[in-house]
């Protein structure tokens, strides 16, 4: 099987190039394995990211035919085209910087405010506030959404579906205080188009799109809107 | 400072690892007053085990069973762990357990209920009592995202994708460390008046593991090359329940939890076969109990044709499974297989270090300025650790580490740095753009086979003594590896440094485990297959004029004599 791939050091070349490689495909063969029987037998340094195999810390993202994937828990296929996920700046081949997202996130307060004192032992949480946490808390922020969804990829006046999906998990704490509806419109809430590509691509079914409208609602019943 | 630093930081506290325990050590220094700086090899918080941790925490809240307690606890833990475990450092963990836990809660996290003030528990191996704590299958993925956002709170610095290579010492106390940035491929200085290690384990020297690439025992390479003591090296846990195919998920955890939610195992010939092991605890005997019988049936051809056993669920109503293991479900789903339908094919996959950098009840290291916290210190779990201490490790352990190198860290100021050991750090990385020769990789997967095959759950005099030769033979053979020289995201590079840290760990591995002439939990010898009372004792490795030097040691016992 062979698949093609992105290469690029923005260090030393001027533009980017494709790559062919021939794989020794084996049965559910996962993007992650044929990229690294790529550098193994061949010695191509292709750069890319990978750390638990198992979908779990998000940190392996890519483009498969244009489309952002993890690569642990995706099947390689004949023919595909590998790619950087998008809206990132590359650092090399597949590798891109997600540290370049850290500040606007910083800037979210990312982070619990409680109002009044923590109480001293097991704090008192509604089972059903526990279920509404569920989803949004499951995020493994591997930017898949961040680099599909259209209207951050016109304006970054847009936050992006991750940033929202963050402040979405505070709104739904019961335990957090601070007014996030305001921070959320400040973000662009209203730029978003419901186009629902976030949810279809999050590895983890989180339907962002939802939290978006649910985030509109809280701000419409508020009377918050700009 | 010398030409060849590309960048030098300074802090107070250097913490090495951003996992649970790293994560946690910054947060408390950073309390402290002191300056902390977080250095990752991999992403925060996401090229750990924390993340990826499934089943729990243990905390003897007695939410579930009342007749739990703090010294069931221990006597569970110490039982598990053989009587090597240091028995004050078993008495912080259980007392610490629960509240560190209520405080990731305060950070952020939050934990499955039975009632709102009440945590739900759940059963895990060699534990009388339901005790861990959890979120679904995702009970690390909380946390970490818990820590992160403490990390945020707090405004800790945190540096990601750079590989400390080296600790520097000044008069003999550790003064800071070299780091190779990924990104950049700059060579970097770190000044720090006290470091933390928190870099997790080594799983990645097998062949077939749970653990993320990371996982190279950079901490113990660098814990050893300062000249400081590790414990229990040869006490590697397999964990019973890995993937076996295909052959790209294999080594993938399967979590405890799917047996503490009432999965069994089955052989090939639908025999219960745990039964015949441990009729008491069977599926939830201690991990050491389940690995070696799992071994066994597929040793004496009672395996599945892909050379496991079965692991079955199908008789857990499915919502259950799609809430208590949705990870799992996902997991398996992915390669084909529903396993609210059809058993799970699983074997042993090596999981955790219970063994690491000889810590005492303040997380110092033997030597000054040097701590160590999670799986890259020794002692909590001696010759098998529970699962679900762990997670409660990283916190209890996090948090003293952190208080520990804060409190030093006041006390003292930057030392000068050794310029002569720049240059030959310097040197020792660089020196691999040089040449032609082989791929590090060639070596690293050469390495993992011999330590799977020789190393592993079975191990003899003679396979230890094998092993030793193929481990110098691959360290003649390094000096002749070679990169491509472009620094960016250079991974070649990054692997043959690994290269050496895994090199050398594999080495305190096979030596610790030829000098053990008996079987005790995690470590089972074919050619001494009984626990020998005699070997109540730790064997401790340290760095020496001409070698790795091994001596025997009384484990700490406080209140429970074998």
């Amino acid at each position: 099987m062979r698949l093609t791939i992105f290469r690029y050091n923005p260090q030393v070349d001027e533009k980017p190039r494709y790559e062919s490689y021939e794989v020794e495909h084996h049965p559910h063969m996962k993007i992650i394995d044929a990229l690294q029987q790529i550098n193994e037998r061949y010695g191509a340094n292709i750069a890319y990211r990978s750390s638990c195999r198992a979908g779990q810390c998000g940190s392996c993202a890519v483009l498969a035919n244009r489309k952002p994937v993890l690569a642990c828990r995706t099947d390689v296929e004949d023919g595909m085209l590998l790619e950087p996920l998008r809206n990132l700046p590359v650092i090399k081949d597949l590798a891109v910087a997600l540290q370049s997202a850290r500040p606007r996130i910083a800037s979210l307060r990312p982070y619990l405010h409680r109002g009044g004192s923590t109480p001293g032992g097991v704090e008192r949480i509604e089972l059903s506030r526990l279920r509404a946490l569920e989803k949004p808390k499951a995020c493994i922020e591997c930017w898949c959404c961040m680099s599909s969804c259209p209207a951050h990829t016109h304006t970054k006046e847009f936050a992006g579906p991750a940033l929202f999906r963050l402040l979405s998990r505070f709104v739904h704490d019961p335990r957090d205080v601070l007014d996030r509806l305001g921070i959320a419109v400040s973000e662009g809430l209203y730029l978003c188009t419901t186009c629902g590509t976030c949810r279809a691509v999050c590895p983890q079914q989180i339907d962002v799109t939802e939290e978006i409208r649910q985030l509109r609602h809280r701000v419409y019943r508020r009377e918050l809107m700009p | 400072m010398p030409e060849l630093v590309d960048d030098v930081y300074q802090c107070d506290v250097l913490v090495v690892g951003g996992g649970g325990a790293g994560a946690r050590a910054a947060i408390e220094a950073r309390r402290h007053g002191a300056d902390v700086l977080v250095v990752v090899k991999g992403l925060f918080g996401r090229s750990g085990c924390t993340v990826m941790a499934e089943g729990g925490y243990n905390a003897a809240f007695s939410f579930v069973d009342p007749s739990d307690s703090r010294e069931h606890h221990f006597e569970d833990t110490i039982i598990g762990g053989r009587w090597l475990n240091n028995q004050k450092l078993v008495e912080i963990l259980v007392e610490h357990a629960p509240e560190r836990l209520i405080e990731l809660e305060r950070f952020g996290a939050v934990f499955d209920r039975v009632e709102p003030e009440k945590y739900d528990q759940r059963y895990f191996g060699g534990q009388r009592f339901r005790r861990t704590v959890h979120r679904g299958d995702r009970t690390g993925h909380e946390m970490m995202s818990a820590l992160k956002e403490e990390v945020y709170r707090l405004g800790i610095d945190v540096l990601e994708e750079v590989a400390i290579t080296r600790l520097l010492l000044a008069d003999g106390a550790v003064a800071g460390a070299t780091g190779l940035d990924l990104i950049h491929g700059r060579f970097l200085l770190f000044r720090a008046k006290a470091v933390v290690l928190a870099t997790g384990g080594a799983g990645r020297v097998y062949a077939i593991t749970t653990n993320p690439f990371q996982k190279t025992g950079d901490g113990y390479a660098l814990a050893y090359n300062a000249g400081a003591e590790l414990i229990d090296m040869e006490m590697v846990q397999f964990h019973p329940t890995g993937m076996v195919y295909p052959p790209s998920a294999s080594g993938l955890l399967v979590t405890e939890a799917v047996r503490g939610e009432g999965g069994k195992l089955y052989n090939a010939l639908g025999e219960r076969f745990m039964l015949r092991y441990d009729q008491e605890r069977a599926e939830l005997s201690t991990r050491d109990v389940v690995t070696k019988a799992i071994y066994r049936e597929i040793a004496e051809g009672r395996g599945t044709e892909h050379g496991g056993v079965y692991l079955d669920v199908t008789h857990v109503p499915d919502e259950v499974i799609e809430q208590k293991l949705g990870t799992m479900l996902s997991q398996y789903l992915d390669v084909g297989v529903d396993i609210r339908r059809e058993p799970m094919q699983v074997s042993p996959s090596a999981h955790h270090f219970m063994g690491g950098v000889r810590i005492d009840p303040e997380c110092r290291s033997s030597v000054p300025n040097l701590f160590a916290c999670g799986e890259c210190a020794g002692g909590v779990h001696g010759a098998n650790r529970l699962g679900g201490n762990s997670l409660a490790e990283t916190q209890v352990f996090g948090a003293i580490a952190g208080r520990s190198a804060a409190l030093t860290a006041s006390k003292r100021s930057h030392a000068r740095i050794d310029t002569a050991a720049l240059e030959e750090e310097h040197r020792r990385i660089y020196r691999f753009e040089s040449g032609k020769g082989e791929l590090p990789y060639t070596l690293r997967a050469e390495l993992q086979r011999v330590m799977w095959e020789k190393v592993g759950i079975i191990r003899s005099r003679q396979s230890l003594e094998e092993a030793l030769r193929k481990i110098s033979e691959l360290r003649q053979r390094v000096e002749q590896v070679g990169v491509e020289s472009g620094l960016r995201y250079n991974l070649q590079l990054l692997t043959a440094v690994e290269l050496e840290n895994m090199l050398l760990v594999a080495e305190m591995i096979a030596r610790s485990a030829l000098l053990r002439t008996e079987s005790r939990g995690a470590h089972y010898r074919s050619d001494y297959p009984e626990e020998d009372p005699r070997w109540v004792k730790n064997i401790v490795v340290s760095r020496a004029d001409g070698g790795m030097l091994l001596r025997t040691a009384d484990p700490v016992i406080t209140k429970m004599p074998p």
